[in-house]
């Protein structure tokens, strides 16, 4: 035990140490929260009222916050029918488009004639047909 | 050209009724200058069985069984030989054995005529 204390005291007057620095480091951690900066003035922290800010001091009246949160409100307003203006004429554009592209298909439709060569050169058709006609046929396809 | 169109069309002139059918595959088709089309119309012609279509493939000289071309020749006599009524073939056969100015024709007429009757 003997040979223990000394070393015990030791430890119990380090852990005291440790500990008063701690709390000190804390103190100056929590000045330095309220002066973010730790910015001294002749050797004085500066505490956190010195930066305070000056646009608060100068609280605009009731009168012109009201007119300002007008005008934000009416720019808003305006990029608004602005974004749906530009939406409102893509969708137009874009309808006119479709309207064009459906009006050639049936136009192209309407001048195209189609005959499939199965139904047109089928045997059994083909014999209904007048010999004159199967004649210029036979003709057309040996180039006669 | 298209073939398959072509044979369809020779194809129904063969199963056409009106006569001028006829005239239309002689003209066009046993002129032609390819062999395919003058055995395809020989063929079409003896189908229809008549004394004018038969006349045309056996009578006349470089067409139907007198044409030039060996492969037109067989398969003009092979339809000859798969006739079910061969009757006015082998009048039309007989009468060219018989009357003919050319004797070529005649021996073809005399040969396909002896295997007609070979083979009923």
């Amino acid at each position: 035990m003997q040979k223990i204390s000394p070393l015990r005291a030791s430890v119990a007057k380090a852990f005291n140490d440790f500990k008063a620095n701690r709390l000190k480091k804390s103190e100056d951690s929590q000045n330095l929260h309220t002066n973010p900066f730790g910015i001294t003035f002749k050797g004085v922290l500066l505490q956190s009222d010195v930066f305070e800010s000056s646009t608060a001091a100068q609280k605009p009246a009731i009168k012109d916050r009201l007119a300002s949160g007008t005008k934000l409100l009416a720019s808003a307003w305006v990029g608004t029918i602005n974004k749906f203006n530009s939406m409102k004429s893509a969708a137009i554009s874009f309808g006119k488009k479709i309207k064009d592209s459906a009006k050639n298909t049936i136009d192209m439709l309407n001048n195209t004639n189609v005959e499939f060569d199965v139904f047109k050169y089928n045997v059994s058709r083909l014999q209904k047909q007048p010999v004159a006609e199967l004649e210029s046929m036979l003709r057309n396809e040996l180039g006669v | 050209m298209n073939n398959r169109r072509i044979k369809n069309i020779i194809e129904a002139l063969a199963r056409h009724n009106d006569e001028d059918s006829i005239r239309v595959l002689d003209e066009l088709g046993t002129n032609c200058p390819i062999d395919e089309i003058r055995e395809m119309t020989s063929k079409a012609l003896i189908k229809k069985n008549t004394h004018k279509s038969l006349e045309t493939v056996i009578v006349n000289k470089g067409k139907g069984i007198n044409d030039l071309s060996a492969r037109v020749a067989m398969t003009a006599i092979n339809e000859l030989l798969a006739l079910k009524d061969k009757t006015e073939a082998i009048k039309i056969l007989e009468d060219t054995i018989n009357m003919h100015s050319e004797k070529e024709v005649q021996d073809t007429a005399r040969s396909v005529k002896a295997l007609m009757s070979f083979s009923s």
